[in-house]
């Protein structure tokens, strides 16, 4: 293994157990006596340490080595687990983020800032631990209290474990220093004795100095599992011998390790010497090896004659096996992001030159090619949509950042705030994920800020005085939804309406639904909030929000009901890399327009085109429906076609009308992201490559529709 | 590698800064012919700031083949970073007369 592999592997790692240690410091406030939370709440902290040992990470492991103290304080029932506690942790682990990101952007130091804060935080968790605890790995104390156990007649007298390790010869050539893992060894316990064996060493002309001939027998000390044990050899465990004996083996491990190791007899001696045996057992065991018939493996007559213990350490050791397998089974792969976006890309072309070669058949004759070219295009979209559901992620760790941020904004308001999260196992693509974050955030603070009431005006209402959060995903046809509700007083309409008159986005007389009044929340620099919050009220109103969802070809509602809550509906595709689109040609040139924004399509009457030649709308059903022609917008030059017709468009409430040259149908639309060059395009969303070979352009309609309504009113405001 | 003192018995060597595995090929030769050359070689670690198991491994392989040789190696002044590496590997009287585990 690379020794940059495995960095990445640590990096990737400490992450996610960072990820944990937040998720779980979140939940244990609310349930404090939670002892597995509090044991993984140190494993992880235990971990990240102990991996960071190995790759001399000195400044992580210093502070995790802290944080992990004290948690192990709050284990042993030392200190009990509090708010103030809670809150220094989650620092804790932030800080411990932080130090990981250093190592992912290979950042050598801490800025100055950093380094303050994490002197402060030492102070505070120094603070429950009463004395900075240096990390070194101690030689055993003179007078140290020995634990005496009950020992049965077998077992060996000594309460170590007992490590055998034999390191691979290329273990130096890899990277990787012994004496790392003895020093991260050393956090687990104590190491009582150490003793090297260069046994393997060949003579002087042979040896290779870069390989590594050393070997370690090690009493350790410890309270930690022999998994966590293990765990510290974890990178080395393929290319060396490993054995690990808990305390109180029995005599015959030990002997069965002599036996194992090539260092034969003088392991024996060594075991004494390092305490695992004392002489006796090693001569007692020994004679009764002697005695046995020589052709019988030691180990066996052993255990024949110890049947009775041997049944239920094997069971022990066949538990830990499977429990080891199952984990390996349920491992996921983890693929490097950019790999799978270049699969997507290449599936991507796939569905298009698949287009291009149905497109072909179908202009041939011959019923065989027709045949192949459609199981082709069958197979083809199979790939597709199973390359696409790789990207998908669950949305559960978006929701959870969120038990954070309530938890951080209801200390700040003072408001007593439960978060409630459904349907977290509910997908959709990573790229989807990674976008929706800011605006989910800004829906869950405005909700807890505008939404919830304080405790005494619920109380008054004769609500819990507790407010309720709710994060709730579902897929509903062909899109996700996620839903942001509060049990809170629900918009004040009369407020709302006041608002957009003072503002004129209401005429004083227009008659208009509750509905749509709490719809008027999305206009531009609209905040009905009377007092300027830390939080919202900072000029960033529901409209950025808007904005985001509708970039993302998402829409956004809401439901409100005075004094039973608010719930917001963020409606998303499932995924931005292949949308459905509805393909129309103006002049040579074809457009798509993605087909869930498409109403309807009607012709332009000859009456409308002559009438149309001034103005930019027609009458359709009654109704006045503004429109833009493509030909003018984009300036085509070709020869006008006999016909035209309108395609009628939605985004949100407002509609308007596209005018083009000829229709074209429906078709699978692989999106491709236009260049920088012309990002400041309104009006285009993206390109795509047509069956023919053909670019087409991914008409943007939101922002035509908004180009439509600005012109409309232009155009009737001098009137 | 600076000879401080020589003649011909007696040899005496500073060790260079780094004893790891990017030095341990060099370390070796240099080291060995050191010893087959002279019946006494005193090594001075004092400038040892970094040392690994590579550069640990030469030292141990170093004092058993004088000891097949019949000749002496000696192990002196030792630097904080030797002393540590020897003490994480429960090896703090290597460098005193008495044999271990070489």
């Amino acid at each position: 293994m690379e020794l940059d592999q495995a960095l990445q592997t640590f990096i990737v790692e400490a992450h996610d157990l960072q990820q944990e240690m937040e998720a779980i410091l979140l939940s244990i406030e609310n349930h404090p006596n939670d002892v597995d939370a509090i044991n993984a709440l140190f494993r992880a902290a235990h971990t990240i340490k102990g991996s960071a040992g190995l790759f001399a990470l000195d400044e992580l492991v210093a502070f995790t080595h802290v944080v992990e103290s004290v948690l192990d304080r709050v284990r042993d029932g030392e200190l009990a687990i509090d708010g103030d506690l809670v809150a220094l942790l989650l620092a804790s682990s932030d800080h411990i983020g932080l130090l990981v990101e250093h190592v992912t952007r290979n950042v050598g130091t801490m800025t100055e800032t950093d380094r303050l804060k994490e002197t402060e935080l030492l102070v505070s968790l120094n603070g429950y631990l009463g004395a900075p605890l240096p990390l070194q790995v101690s030689e055993p104390a003179a007078g140290q209290d020995e634990v005496h156990k009950e020992t049965t007649g077998d077992s060996a007298e000594n309460d170590n474990w007992h490590l055998s390790l034999r390191f691979g010869q290329d273990l130096l050539r890899n990277g990787m220093d012994p004496a790392s893992f003895i020093r991260y060894l050393g956090t687990l316990g104590q190491i009582i004795r150490i003793i090297p064996m260069f046994d393997a060493m060949p003579p002087a002309a042979e040896m290779d100095p870069e390989s590594c001939y050393m070997g370690l027998e090690i009493a350790l000390r410890s309270e930690a599992s022999k998994e966590a044990i293990e765990g510290v050899f974890d990178f080395v465990r393929e290319e060396s011998t490993i054995r690990i004996l808990p305390p109180n083996s029995k005599v015959t491990d030990y002997l069965a390790l002599i036996e194992e190791l090539p260092s034969e007899h003088r392991l024996g001696e060594i075991l004494v010497r390092i305490g695992a045996l004392t002489q006796r057992e090693l001569e007692e065991g020994l004679s009764l090896q002697q005695k046995s018939s020589s052709n019988q493996p030691l180990g066996e007559i052993l255990v024949d004659q110890h049947s009775i213990q041997q049944p239920v350490v094997e069971a022990a050791l066949k538990k830990q096996e499977h429990l080891r397998d199952t984990k390996q089974d349920t491992k996921a792969v983890r693929v490097d992001a950019d790999k799978l976006d270049h699969l997507i890309n290449l599936v991507g072309e796939l569905v298009i030159a698949s287009a291009g070669a149905s497109l072909l058949a179908n202009r041939t004759a011959g019923s065989e090619l027709h045949e192949a070219t459609s199981v082709i295009t069958r197979l083809v979209e199979e790939v597709r949509d199973s390359a696409l559901k790789l990207r998908m992620v669950q949305i559960g760790s978006t929701f959870n950042r969120f038990q954070r941020v309530v938890r951080d904004v209801s200390r700040e308001l003072s408001k007593d705030i439960d978060l409630v999260i459904n349907g977290a196992e509910t997908e959709l693509d990573k790229t989807v994920v990674e976008k929706i974050g800011d605006p989910l955030t800004h829906l869950v603070r405005n909700a807890m800020d505008h939404g919830i009431e304080r405790a005494d005006a619920r109380q008054a209402k004769g609500k819990p005085p507790k407010g309720t959060l709710k994060l709730n995903a579902y897929h509903d046809s062909g899109s996700i939804v996620i839903e942001v509700s509060d049990d809170g007083d629900g918009l004040d309409r009369d407020k709302i309406l006041e608002k957009a008159r003072e503002r004129g986005l209401v005429a004083p007389d227009q008659a208009i639904s509750g509905n749509e009044i709490d719809h008027l929340i999305f206009e531009p620099g609209f905040s009905t909030a009377s007092q300027v919050t830390n939080l919202s009220g900072r000029g960033v109103g529901m409209d950025v929000v808007k904005r985001a969802i509708t970039a993302l070809r998402g829409t956004i509602e809401l439901d409100s009901h005075k004094g039973v809550g608010t719930t917001f509906r963020v409606r998303l595709p499932l995924t931005l890399a292949i949308i459905d689109g509805f393909q129309v040609r103006v002049g040579r040139s074809s457009f798509v327009i993605p087909l869930d924004m498409v109403l309807e399509s009607v012709e332009l009457s000859e009456n409308d085109r002559k009438e149309s030649k001034d103005h930019h709308y027609v009458n359709l059903r009654g109704e006045v429906l503004p429109f833009i022609r493509l030909r003018e917008l984009f300036k085509i030059e070709d020869r006008p076609g006999q016909r035209e017709n309108v395609v009628v468009v939605q985004s949100g409430a407002h509609k308007a009308g596209l005018v083009v040259d000829e229709l074209l149908g429906e078709l699978q639309t692989v999106i491709k992201p236009l260049g920088k060059i012309f990002a400041h395009l309104k009006g285009i969303g993206g390109s795509t490559i047509l069956g023919t070979g053909e670019v087409a352009l991914i008409l943007d309609v939101p922002a035509l529709i908004q180009k439509t309504m600005a012109q409309e009113t232009f155009q009737t405001s001098p009137s | 590698m600076p000879n401080v003192e020589t003649n011909a018995s007696c040899c005496r060597l500073l060790l260079e800064e780094e004893m790891t595995i990017y030095t341990a090929s060099d370390l070796k030769d240099k080291l060995f012919a050191a010893v087959k050359d002279h019946a006494n070689t005193e090594l001075d670690l004092s400038q040892v700031c970094e040392i690994d198991a590579a550069g640990l491994q030469i030292l141990v392989l170093l004092k058993r083949e004088a000891k097949r040789l019949r000749k002496t190696v000696s192990f002196t002044r030792l630097s904080p970073a030797v002393q540590e590496l020897l003490s994480v590997f429960g090896m703090d009287t290597f460098f005193d007369e008495s044999e271990v585990a070489a």
